[in-house]
């Protein structure tokens, strides 16, 4: 009779044990399903070739400091922004895009109607009020966007005035 | 649009006024950030009473603005309108 309680543990850790198994497994399988990155070595080696290679099945594009991205790169991001139709999140932090480019790469994306573009993360760039202007009124028709982050850009008063009115006209944005 | 980040982007009291008049019309957007500006008392002002008719706003960070009593005082204020009050960090 003693022995049962023992019997009752051990049962209880096996049960334990196998669902700590299977719950990390699943975790691990579900993360390597959602997140399909660029390998690190295509973003160092060449960042346009990475942007523009036509690897559909990515969801999202992430270049943070790996490379600096300067004006020369822009053609081949707006040409990705285009044809891309499942891109969802685009992560070019902390590079060199300015208004030009940010223009560039907004006119790029009014083009692609279906595009599902939610998480444009643009901080430490130098994007000035009219990259603001343009991105926005890029993203007003098609309010798949969730989250903008201009943070640290230089688009001061007159930038934020925009947004606000884009904002105020667009109840889905 | 849910969260919108436009920190350390040189926004001062015109740009932050401008921001709650569209607080007032906007549904959607649950997270501002606007911290390391140069906003002052006006514009935090008119920040809080866009606030009193926005629920949907959840967090609002304010931290390293030019925030002095007047604009506290009107923050502190929003608590009495509001259901739900927003995290204001490091005013």
């Amino acid at each position: 009779m003693k022995i049962f309680p023992f019997f009752k543990k051990l049962i209880f850790f096996s049960f334990r044990f196998l669902f700590l198994l299977i719950f990390s497994n699943t975790k691990c399988w579900k993360d390597q399903k959602t997140k399909i990155k660029p390998s690190s070595q295509g973003v160092k080696n060449n960042s346009k070739a990475t942007l523009l290679s036509p690897n559909i099945s990515s969801k999202e594009y992430k270049n943070q400091n790996t490379e600096q991205i300067d004006g020369t790169v822009i053609p081949a991001l707006a040409e990705a922004l285009k044809n891309r139709q499942k891109l969802t999140d685009l992560f070019l932090n902390s590079h060199h895009i300015d208004d030009t480019s940010a223009t560039a790469s907004a006119n790029a994306s009014k083009g692609n109607e279906a595009s599902k573009l939610s998480f444009l993360r643009l901080n430490g760039n130098q994007i000035k009020k009219d990259g603001a202007k343009n991105l926005l009124e890029a993203s007003q028709s098609k309010n798949s966007l969730v989250s903008l982050n201009l943070a640290h850009n230089n688009i001061g008063d007159t930038g934020a005035t925009d947004i606000a009115k884009a904002l105020e006209d667009n109840q889905k944005l | 649009m849910i969260k919108l980040k436009l920190i350390g982007t040189q926004i001062q009291d015109a740009g932050a006024i401008a921001l709650a008049k569209a607080l007032k019309h906007n549904d959607n957007l649950t997270s501002l950030y606007l911290n390391h500006n140069q906003i002052q008392d006006q514009g935090v002002i008119a920040l809080a009473k866009a606030l009193k008719n926005n629920n949907n706003l959840t967090s609002l960070y304010l931290h390293n603005n030019q925030i002095q009593d007047a604009g506290a005082i009107a923050l502190a204020q929003i608590s009495k309108s509001r259901i739900s009050v927003p995290r204001l960090f490091e005013i």
